[in-house]
């Protein structure tokens, strides 16, 4: 160790040490463009969100879009997206976009999506809606089969089947076991899945799973409460949120389950830390039927807009918003709770709606098993009612 | 003059400080009390004390005001005044000095900070200036090697990604050679990311130590990540391919396996995907991730069945909570913590002796009382 004489000032070192040197990108370009949306190797059916993100050191004049080598629309500020409608073939799709900068440079991107790949015919001719009819926020329990209307692709179908929510169910219960669920929230999440189990018909049945990066403990499906029990008495809430991968795999358990299915998401955010992206679930969704709640804790919204070392700003914010774009689609709905005392309630809330939810049977007239992406319609002739149920499927 | 108080003294000195300087003002500062206060912790802290992180903490937080900033240069000029006097007998104890600063930061990181923010920069500040203080003047290979871990340990623990950059900017700067900073300021471009400035950190990382490449795997599996981002895909498979197939430390492989099985989907091929899942299960058999990643791949090629199958297995596996790679990840390296620690904390307690030493020499007593001058 080296000693030396006194002659020794601190003075004037703060603040010496400047911040420098680590801004090494450079842009050398004048426009770059890139897509975002719709994401390349995934299917696209109905309306559609085309957007992309354009960097640069020039003003932009316009962003235009083509799909199919046929322009579909241009935007001329930020932000740079639009809707179009992919119709319902199961195709694969040549997406570009070409950005124009003010003083004539461009800069273009293009991605090619993918069609639904088949390897089976599954017996889905029957269909099965599960609609929940509102009027001022009140569930509306005394409709009959003939105030329902169904359109399928466009199309008026006959119902051969009405019942009215006393179809069992097959639910899937995903909690969000990760570090920010510790202490109170966690043991106010359990409690809130047991009265979800406490609920439960003889004929109905669920499977548990606590999930956080890491699946934590699950049950198989079953109509067993204890067994269901067993693994909602404790858990070591951890790690990160993995909501994407267990989502997915709650619906594709799922899969080999008839009648209704269901999942139950209790999440205090998005996802982080998943290896599968949200499109791929959203996939699975569309195969699955299931229906899909989200019980959002602190409004969902507590992870938005951040980074991780897995996915930058933007990525999270596109996963966090087609999550709920597949709640939304499968007729399901986000339960946004503020305190964690309102958890039981929000689980009793969902289980009292699908018991009071209308199932509507018909055969479509059409379905060819072609992978074709059917938009569901349907409609209550009384006035001032609000319906919300799955709005298609895949023609399998 | 000697300075020689027991243990058992220092605590109701602190004691007095934060009752007579609840909410302080700067105006009312008294640079002789605090240099007493400062000194007495020192003091705690050369005898090998642990208690002398939460004194410093509680001492310093009953004098720097979040609303009167000046507090903080009164605070700091007092506390200058002390270090000068000991750091004028030997250099050296400018290293047990900052590792006390850097605990003290690391406690508000721990405790979340919140309505500390000053005292907690002050701190971090601190800890920085004493370790390039120490370089600079001692001026040995050795001492920047030193001052490099002391700051990439503060970086570790830094609160703000801003920070973390620039603190891990300085220790590769303070010591080429140590690679592990550069680790570091990738993982902070990562996470904001900054892909491109990530590869340049690693790359660079990877230059500086070309005659082990395989010595911090972590670097490997990041720039792939990167790299795969930037949509550099040929040169990612090229780099995860190795880590896949024979994973030098387990959550590494588990991770190239998946991202490698990623970018094989994402460009379209399921059924190469697929190859590597199945290799990579059987590396780690029941892996839940491994297993849902391999029925989304299924399902993609088309084989819908065979994915259910393949996920009803996970019902069979029932938890897999010891499978922390992806939250691993996301995560400072455990290896800058390590090598920083090795380092640091040895020299660190080496030193307490001198620290005491240098504190006893020269230095004008308190009273009997336990109030400084």
């Amino acid at each position: 160790m080296s000693r030396r004489p006194a002659q020794f000032l601190l003075l004037g070192l703060f603040g010496l040490f400047g911040w420098g040197g680590l801004s090494a990108t450079a842009l050398y370009a004048t426009i770059q463009v890139k897509i975002t949306s719709p994401e390349p190797g995934q299917p696209v059916f109905g309306s559609t969100e085309l957007a992309a993100q354009v960097a640069g050191n020039e003003a932009v004049a316009r962003v235009e879009f083509f799909v199919g080598g046929k322009s579909v629309g241009s935007v001329t500020a930020p932000p740079y997206k639009l809707t179009w409608n992919a119709g319902d073939q199961n195709v694969a799709r040549e997406f570009r976009v070409v950005a124009y900068g003010a003083s004539g440079s461009s800069a273009s991107d293009a991605m090619t999506t993918a069609a639904v790949q088949i390897d089976e015919r599954l017996d889905l001719e029957l269909q099965q809606l599960y609609a929940t009819v509102l009027r001022d926020r009140q569930r509306v329990l005394n409709l009959n089969p003939t105030d329902f209307r169904v359109f399928d692709n466009g199309q008026e179908q006959e119902l051969v089947a009405f019942d009215r929510g006393e179809l069992p169910l097959s639910a899937i219960l995903l909690l969000d076991s990760s570090e920010s669920m510790r202490g109170e929230r966690i043991d106010e999440a359990l409690k809130g899945a047991r009265a979800f189990v406490a609920g439960m018909r003889p004929e109905d049945q669920a499977s548990v799973l606590l999930f956080s990066d890491r699946l934590m403990a699950s049950t198989p499906i079953t109509s067993d409460h204890a067994a269901l029990n067993q693994v909602l008495t404790k858990v070591d809430a951890s790690g990160g949120s993995a909501v994407n991968d267990y989502l997915f795999a709650g619906l594709k358990l799922l899969e080999s389950h008839q009648g209704r299915r269901v999942v139950v998401l209790l999440s205090d955010g998005a996802d982080i830390h998943s290896v599968l992206p949200m499109s791929e679930v959203l996939r699975e969704a569309r195969v699955s039927q299931a229906l899909i709640y989200w019980i959002a804790l602190d409004d969902g919204g507590k992870h938005k807009s951040f980074t991780s070392a897995w996915r930058n700003w933007q990525s999270n914010d596109r996963e966090f918003n087609q999550l709920e774009k597949a709640v939304d689609e499968s007729g399901g709905r986000i339960v946004r709770i503020a305190k964690n005392e309102d958890l039981t309630t929000a689980f009793a809330g969902i289980l009292q709606e699908l018991r009071e939810q209308y199932a509507l049977s018909y055969y479509c007239s059409s379905n060819k098993n072609d992978g074709r992406w059917h938009k569901v319609d349907v409609r209550v002739k009384a006035s001032g009612v609000r319906v919300r149920t799955r709005n298609g499927y895949i023609d399998y | 003059m000697v300075v020689n108080r027991s243990r058992t003294s220092w605590v109701p000195l602190l004691a007095l400080f934060t009752l007579f300087l609840p909410s302080a003002r700067a105006a009312d500062l008294d640079p002789a009390l605090l240099e007493g206060g400062y000194r007495a912790v020192l003091e705690l802290w050369a005898q090998g004390d642990p208690r002398a992180v939460p004194e410093l903490v509680k001492f310093e937080s009953s004098i720097i005001s979040d609303t009167d900033p000046q507090t903080r240069e009164v605070l700091h000029k007092a506390e200058q005044h002390v270090i000068s006097e000991a750091a004028g007998v030997d250099l050296e104890v400018l290293v047990p000095l900052s590792v006390l600063h850097q605990e003290a930061y690391r406690y508000y990181a721990d405790h979340g900070g919140i309505g500390a923010a000053q005292v907690a920069t002050h701190d971090r500040t601190l800890a920085l200036d004493l370790a390039l203080l120490y370089k600079k003047h001692v001026g040995t290979p050795e001492a920047s090697a030193l001052a490099s871990r002391l700051i990439a340990r503060l970086a570790s623990v830094s609160t703000d990604s801003f920070q973390a950059a620039k603190l891990f900017q300085l220790a590769s700067e303070s010591d080429p050679t140590n690679g592990v900073p550069l680790l570091g300021l990738a993982t902070v471009f990562e996470k904001s990311g900054n892909y491109v400035d990530a590869v340049a950190a690693l790359e660079k990382m990877r230059a500086a130590d070309a005659a082990s490449p395989a010595k911090y795997p972590e670097s490997t599996l990041r720039l792939a990540l990167c790299l795969a981002r930037l949509e550099k895909t040929d040169r990612a498979i090229e780099l995860l391919t190795p880590l896949a197939q024979t994973p030098p430390v387990p959550w590494i492989g588990m991770i190239a396996a998946q991202e490698l099985a990623r970018i094989h989907q994402e460009a379209r091929h399921p059924e190469r995907a697929e190859k590597v899942l199945r290799a990579a299960l059987a590396h780690y058999p029941g892996s839940v991730r491994l297993t849902l990643q391999l029925a989304s791949a299924l399902d993609a090629k088309g084989a819908q069945q065979e994915a259910r199958t393949v996920l009803d297995g996970i019902a069979q596996i029932g938890s897999d909570a010891s499978d922390d790679s992806r939250y691993r990840y996301n995560r400072f390296s455990q290896e800058l913590f390590d090598d920083a620690d090795r380092v640091v904390e040895p020299a660190g307690k080496r030193r307490l002796a001198l620290l005491a030493t240098s504190l006893s020499s020269g230095v004008t007593p308190a009273p009997a009382d336990g109030v400084a001058r």
